[in-house]
């Protein structure tokens, strides 16, 4: 099976004054176009690193990032990164204009003319999937934490980005809201194809989302088993089936 | 906010009141220490017969202009700082040895560079003004979140994108509170250039009006170009900069 994305002994690691700290050892991985894969780690494990290198915010010390078969060298619509932070919304800019922004950049990629009433609806249209159409007008100031990632969610799919990287996006909000928002997001990856790297330390996050499991452990980063996920959609985190992959994944990480 | 306007009302009517007695118990010479009764004529007549109306207007204009200009530099100052690290250190040089400079003490040698025309008054306006604004610009700049320049890169923003829909907007707080400290750095320093420069066809705004009404010994005057300055600092601060952040850092949750 040809791959789509590949990572090809990727290693990395941060000089401190003292030390050289090896961050990431030896990075193999294969990921197919269209699949929803979740890396489940430790704190620390080096995740967030890996993650930039695929978006190529941060380089490797040594290894290939290839995307069918052809190097990747920097950063790229066609990789969107989705962070964890609150922050990454414009605070000056309304709801709306906050996803116009995405839709704005990936027509200029593309070399798309797009008209202001065009903007406008391919917007909403996202803002609609994540359920946020009535709040457009806000500025994210006046948004709960959970409401502010589904607008981060709704610019990063208006960017109609081939790959979407998302880093604990749903980190930082509430377990209920947390629910909700994976739901959303499986429904959407499944409604339409995208390719999906999903980032976490939750083992219930990673087994209710993903078709893969890319397990790593800690000092080095390392990838120490990848896990098929085959439960059926919609999954339920009460099932036998559900808690037994759980305790197999916590075994792993534990070991 | 309300009450802070009522506060002022209240101890302004005390303090006027205080003012009007110690002018009519004559406790000081009436030409050293004139009624507001007196004060208030001479203002309204020479608001009205345009006297008054020609030195605001030119002193409006001056400090408008040198501030217009002032920030258009210390945009590019700020901006090439950021853009580029050494430009970045010629730039903090050139702040770190202006900047502690009062404008003061530049007027006798911009006396002999420039005369003493509205040139002159521009620069030193714009001297006062460069260097804490481009500080406080390039500080804006810096303390921009790190999320911010990552995700210029993903969404593939050039370096002018990057500068209008980011850069700026992100940074408008210390933008504001860069203009706040330029405008009342040049307010005082236009008052006190146009009292050393004094005036082109009788053309020398308000500190040349004040200091032309001491030369009179008119002390009415003075007073009543002392107001008039007082009334402009309050209405640009509490209204034009209030309206400012109202419609701006305060709208986005700041
Ligand atoms: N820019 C950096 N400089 C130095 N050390 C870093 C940097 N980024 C990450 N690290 C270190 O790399 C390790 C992995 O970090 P990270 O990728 O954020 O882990 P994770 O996302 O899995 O929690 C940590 O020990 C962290 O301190
Ligand atoms: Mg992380």
């Amino acid at each position: 099976m040809s791959s789509y994305l590949e990572l090809k002994n990727i290693n990395k690691s941060f000089e401190t004054e003292k030390e050289k700290k090896i961050v990431l050892a030896d990075i193999n991985l294969k990921i197919r176009e269209n699949e929803f894969l979740t890396i489940l780690g430790p704190s620390g494990c080096g995740k967030s690193t890996l993650l930039k290198i695929i978006a190529g915010f941060s380089k490797t010390d040594g290894g290939k990032l290839l995307k069918k078969g052809k190097a990747i060298k920097e950063a790229g619509m066609d990789r969107l990164m989705l962070f964890q932070d609150f922050e990454q919304l414009f605070p000056w800019q309304k709801v709306i204009n906050n996803v116009e922004f995405a839709v704005k950049q990936a027509a200029k990629n593309k070399k798309l003319k797009l008209s202001s009433v065009q903007i406008k609806e391919r917007a909403l249209k996202y803002l609609k999937q994540v359920k946020l159409r009535d709040y457009q007008n806000y500025y994210p100031h006046q948004l709960s934490g959970g409401m502010k990632q589904r607008v981060a969610l709704a610019r990063t799919l208006a960017a109609e980005a081939e790959i979407m990287l998302m880093d604990e996006p749903f980190g930082s909000v509430d377990s209920q809201t947390r629910q909700e928002l994976q739901q959303l997001l499986v429904q959407l990856w499944q409604e339409e194809n995208r390719t999906i790297i999903f980032v976490t330390h939750d083992i219930r996050e990673a087994v209710f989302l993903s078709q893969r499991i890319v397990v790593m452990k800690n000092e080095p980063g390392q990838i120490i088993n990848i896990v098929e996920n085959k439960l059926p959609y919609l999954r339920k985190r009460s099932s036998r089936n559900f808690n037994h992959l759980f305790e197999e994944l916590q075994s792993q990480l534990h070991s | 906010m309300k009450s802070k306007y009522k506060q002022r009302f209240f101890w302004g009517i005390l303090l006027a009141f205080i003012w009007q007695l110690t002018a009519v118990s004559g406790i000081f010479s009436e030409l050293i220490f004139p009624g507001l009764d007196q004060i208030s004529i001479v203002l309204f007549k020479s608001l009205q017969d345009g006297t008054l109306i020609k030195q605001i207007a030119f002193s409006l204009s001056v400090i408008a202009q040198g501030l217009f200009l002032a920030t258009i530099m210390a945009l590019l100052f700020a901006l090439t700082a950021y853009f580029s690290s050494t430009a970045a250190g010629l730039i903090d040089t050139l702040t770190a040895l202006a900047h502690p400079l009062p404008g003061i003490a530049l007027m006798p040698l911009i006396l002999i560079w420039f005369g003493s025309g509205r040139m002159a008054i521009l620069i030193v306006i714009i001297h006062s003004v460069l260097w804490p604004l481009s500080l406080n610009l390039s500080t804006g700049f810096n303390s921009i979140p790190d999320i911010y320049t990552l995700i210029a890169k993903n969404y593939r923003l050039n370096k002018f994108e990057f500068m209008y829909k980011i850069l700026i907007p992100a940074s408008l707080p210390y933008f504001i509170s860069g203009l706040k400290i330029a405008w009342a750095r040049s307010w005082r320093a236009l008052i006190s250039a146009e009292m050393l420069f004094g005036a082109i066809n009788s053309l020398g705004g308000l500190g040349w009006y004040i200091f032309q009404r001491r030369v009179f010994f008119d002390l009415p005057g003075v007073f009543a170009g002392i107001i008039v300055i007082i009334m402009i600092g309050i209405v640009v601060e509490d209204f034009i900069f209030a309206k400012l952040e109202n419609k701006t850092v305060k709208k986005w949750g700041a």
